[in-house]
């Protein structure tokens, strides 16, 4: 079997194990349920507040579909930390690195796998959460289209960037610290929780130039603004995937030899 | 043995639980350092907010931090120090009661201050902190503070505790309680007069979280006494709740056995 | 007082599946009498009673129907009194602390069973002698092999020096010469007194520690008697071992299982029910120039293994 259909196998596996068990997954989107009713009362309350239709160019259902666009990625994303650390800890390491097939692609595939129909279930429901308390209908083909279009790249940014931290539970007895603060990361300078349309000057300059807006501000950006700047978009995305790809390979490979000398 | 030594035992077991997880140094201070430093991100979500729109229904970001500060050392207390209650849906499933109810101590205080978790601990630093460091400590505040922190973690834990037992009853119940928490938790952290209508009334009822949504307000910075009794009568009542529906619950206690089906 | 005493025991279990309800009975009827000081093996098949039985005399499960008291206590109701009294050990679960150093885990037991300072360190010190632990207080209990971990598990179990001891599985997975320490401290503990109730898959655990059997099947005691009787009673097999004067040949008697042969030895095996032995000694005489010979009953072993595979019912 060539080595992407062996990854393809992966992915159709961890695709359907999502599904095996909906009374599972639809408890997951309780989360998303309730910080989307946070969210709304929050941003509610700043709209009568200031008297504005719009803040950061967004009405308030934008705001809103907004931030279903960037919690539905962050809720859906992979946890590697936890599992590769499973595997470091167990020993199953050893036994995942002499397998057939890339340890690093397997990770991937395993991820998709999870998030990708994670996302589209937290997108759906959100959505429809919005939908029924703003009564605003607030999706556009187009912002969808050009939402997933980005989300392929962000993920792929996402996944290796985790990846890579997760990675250092093979030195570490414990990636999930170094993680949980880069999640954190995310969050502000992401654009999780404001947009960064609404940051101040000084503060977006730095989120601007660092690649995490490009995981989840960018892609539900979109949503509002389909393919605005989307081909820069994707042109900053490429050139950090480069950027974090390879960092992702030199950890990998670093995580490996030391692992030979110590022993999995 | 004297009552002393019965009484002292608990601490000493709380103690040993901290033993035994900071064995590990370098993930110990790390995982805390990280909790601490995940609640400054919050303070600053905030600050970039009151930054922008600078009150939010007589809110400021003082308040905002107070109510970290009890919220963070409240959950710190209750999800931290007693490290087992978060997962007690788990070990109610998985049978790992037995151990505690073979032993010859009350099975509940035994299990919950026997293992800390580590994460929550950086909540107890971090809230103290954040009260001693930006929120004028007088002696008549840190009272206040402190009966804050006292009345938000009696029903932060009572409020766990009720949700992990409805395993006994339900079965598999280990996600919903994760994730009612997680809810209870989240909606813990934001000024309450955003919450209006029928929300206002889930989140003083089903979902308390609004008492600790108020704490900065009618505790701190206008203590109202009328609230203050309310809030401690109804985490009494909600205390018993939950101790009674562990006791009925152990009497389901499966130890394990046909818990292996899923949802 | 009787250590342990049951009548029409049972629990069952609830399981909803879907809006189905399904109940499963666990532990059927159960009558139990066992005297103090007595040394009795629980067995039967998996799934069969055996640990949900342990867990109601220890106060862990709440029974559906049925007493029971230990020691004059209802479990379930006076779950802590009688907790200073009895001594647990399940081999798949651990009550030492798995980060800490082992004899810190002894100390915290002890402060568990409310053992005064004093007596608390001369009880920890004999102990430790016993197990011959001295060497291993300091490493944490994760760090320890299964073997050693076990015997400060049964260390730790006999610390408050219980009346009545409870041992599920407690030779699982070790080796042979951790087992057969195992053996000699709980038939210690025998010798000082203590009532022993023991499940094993092990035939040597059962042979060396008690001597009474009971074996709980589907829920329901279907023999209550000595061990020695187990082994008469259970399999009517009877193995024939035989030596000849001149080079042998496998006999070829239907109904006669061959399990061994040598050059001039056999070992052979049958059901006494289908075939009278006499018939087969008659044959075998017949035709070997029979040296020796020698009728036993089955190895417990084997007798063991066919109560756990589900035979669970005398022939």
């Amino acid at each position: 079997m060539s080595g992407l259909r062996k990854l393809l196998s992966v992915f159709r596996a961890y695709f359907r194990s999502v599904w095996a068990y909906p009374g599972a997954e639809a408890m997951r989107t309780i989360f998303l349920v309730v910080i989307m009713i946070v969210f709304l009362s929050l941003w509610r309350t700043t709209y009568s507040a200031m008297g504005a239709t719009r803040l950061g160019g967004l009405s308030l259902p934008q705001m809103l579909e907004y931030l279903v666009g960037t919690e539905a990625i962050v809720l859906a994303a992979p946890a590697f930390a936890a599992r590769i650390g499973d595997d470091v800890r167990t020993g199953g390491l050893s036994v995942q690195l002499t397998r057939p097939v890339s340890y690093v692609a397997f990770q991937f595939a395993v991820a998709a796998g999870e998030s990708w129909p994670r996302l589209a279930l937290n997108l759906l429901v959100g959505t429809a959460l919005v939908w029924l308390v703003t009564g605003v209908e607030p999706l556009s083909a187009a912002g969808v289209a050009a939402y997933l279009i980005a989300y392929l790249p962000a993920f792929l940014l996402y996944a290796s960037l985790f990846l890579t931290l997760a990675l250092t539970s093979f030195w570490l007895e414990d990636a999930w610290a170094i993680t949980f603060v880069a999640s954190r990361m995310v969050m502000i300078l992401g654009g999780l929780l404001v947009p960064l349309s609404l940051f101040p000057a000084a503060l977006r300059t730095v989120a601007r130039i660092l690649p995490l807006q490009l995981m989840v501000y960018g892609p539900a950006q979109q949503l509002s603004h389909p393919f605005a700047a989307l081909g820069t978009l994707l042109l900053s995305q490429a050139i950090w995937l480069a950027v974090l790809g390879g960092l992702l390979w030199f950890v990998y490979a670093r995580g490996v030899r030391a692992l030979h000398v110590h022993g999995g | 043995m004297s009552t002393a030594d019965r009484i002292l035992f608990w601490p000493r077991l709380l103690l040993s639980a901290l033993r035994a997880q900071a064995a590990y140094r370098g993930a110990f201070v790390l995982s805390i350092a990280a909790m601490v430093l995940n609640d400054g991100v919050w303070l600053v979500f905030w600050w970039l907010y009151f930054s922008r729109f600078p009150v939010v229904h007589g809110w400021r970001l003082t308040d905002i931090a107070a109510l970290w500060a009890i919220g963070a050392t409240a959950i710190g207390l209750t999800h931290g120090l007693l490290g087992n209650l978060p997962r007690l849906a788990q070990l109610i499933m998985q049978g790992e009661l037995d151990v505690y109810l073979s032993l010859p101590k009350s099975a509940l205080p035994h299990l919950l201050l026997s293992r800390v978790h580590v994460a929550n601990l950086g909540d107890v630093v971090f809230g103290p902190m954040v009260f001693l460091l930006l929120l004028h400590p007088t002696p008549a505040r840190t009272g206040l503070f402190l009966l804050a922190v006292l009345l938000s973690a009696a029903i932060f834990f009572a409020f766990t505790l009720i949700v992990h037992t409805t395993t006994f009853y339900l079965g598999r119940a280990d996600l919903l309680a994760e994730q009612v928490s997680i809810s209870m938790v989240t909606f813990s952290t934001y000024p309450s007069p955003i919450f209006q209508g029928a929300l206002r009334v889930l989140l003083f009822t089903v979902l308390p979280a609004g008492f600790i949504d108020t704490m900065p307000i009618s505790v701190l910075r206008a203590p109202d006494p009328r609230f203050i009794a309310a809030t401690a009568g109804f985490a009494v009542l909600l205390n018993a709740l939950a101790l009674l529906f562990w006791h009925r619950g152990l009497r389901r206690y499966e130890s394990g056995n046909l818990f292996q089906a899923r949802l | 007082m009787l250590a342990v005493q049951t009548e029409r025991l049972a629990k069952v279990f609830e399981r909803r599946k879907g809006r189905q309800r399904q109940s499963h009975l666990a532990v059927d009827s159960v009558d139990l009498a066992i005297d103090q000081g007595e040394a009795v093996a629980f067995i039967g098949p998996n799934g069969a009673g055996k640990s949900t039985t342990i867990k109601m005399l220890t106060g862990i499960l709440h029974p559906s129907a049925g007493s029971a008291e230990v020691l004059g206590l209802v479990p379930w109701k006076s779950r802590q009194r009688l907790a200073l009294q009895i001594g647990t050990v399940f081999g798949q679960r651990s009550q030492l602390w798995f980060h800490l150093p082992a004899g810190d885990t002894l100390r915290l037991l002890a402060a568990i069973y409310d053992l005064p300072g004093p007596l608390a360190k001369s009880r920890t010190a004999e102990l430790v002698e016993r197990f011959a632990l001295q060497d291993l207080l300091s490493v944490p209990v994760r760090k320890l092999s299964l073997g050693q971990r076990m015997r400060f598990e049964i260390a730790a179990s006999l610390l408050h020096k219980p009346k009545v001891l409870f041992l599920d599985e407690p030779t699982v997975g070790l080796d042979v010469i951790a087992k057969a320490e195992v053996r000699e401290v709980v038939r210690e503990a025998n010798r000082d007194g203590a009532t022993i109730f023991l499940t094993s898959h092990d035939a040597g655990d059962i042979e060396s520690i008690a001597r009474r059997a009971i074996v709980i099947d589907r829920g329901r005691i279907v023999f209550d008697d000595k061990v020695s009787q187990l082994r008469r009673q259970w399999l009517t097999d009877k193995v024939v071992e035989l030596r000849s004067e001149e080079e042998v040949e496998p006999p070829d008697i239907p109904g006669v299982h061959v399990e061994k042969v040598s050059r001039y030895g056999l070992r052979l095996r049958f059901s006494a029910q289908d075939l009278p032995v006499r018939q087969v000694i008659g044959q075998l005489l017949e035709r070997y120039p029979v040296h020796d010979i020698t009728i036993s009953d089955p190895p417990l072993e084997s007798v063991i293994a066919a109560i756990y595979q589900g035979q669970a019912v005398p022939k």
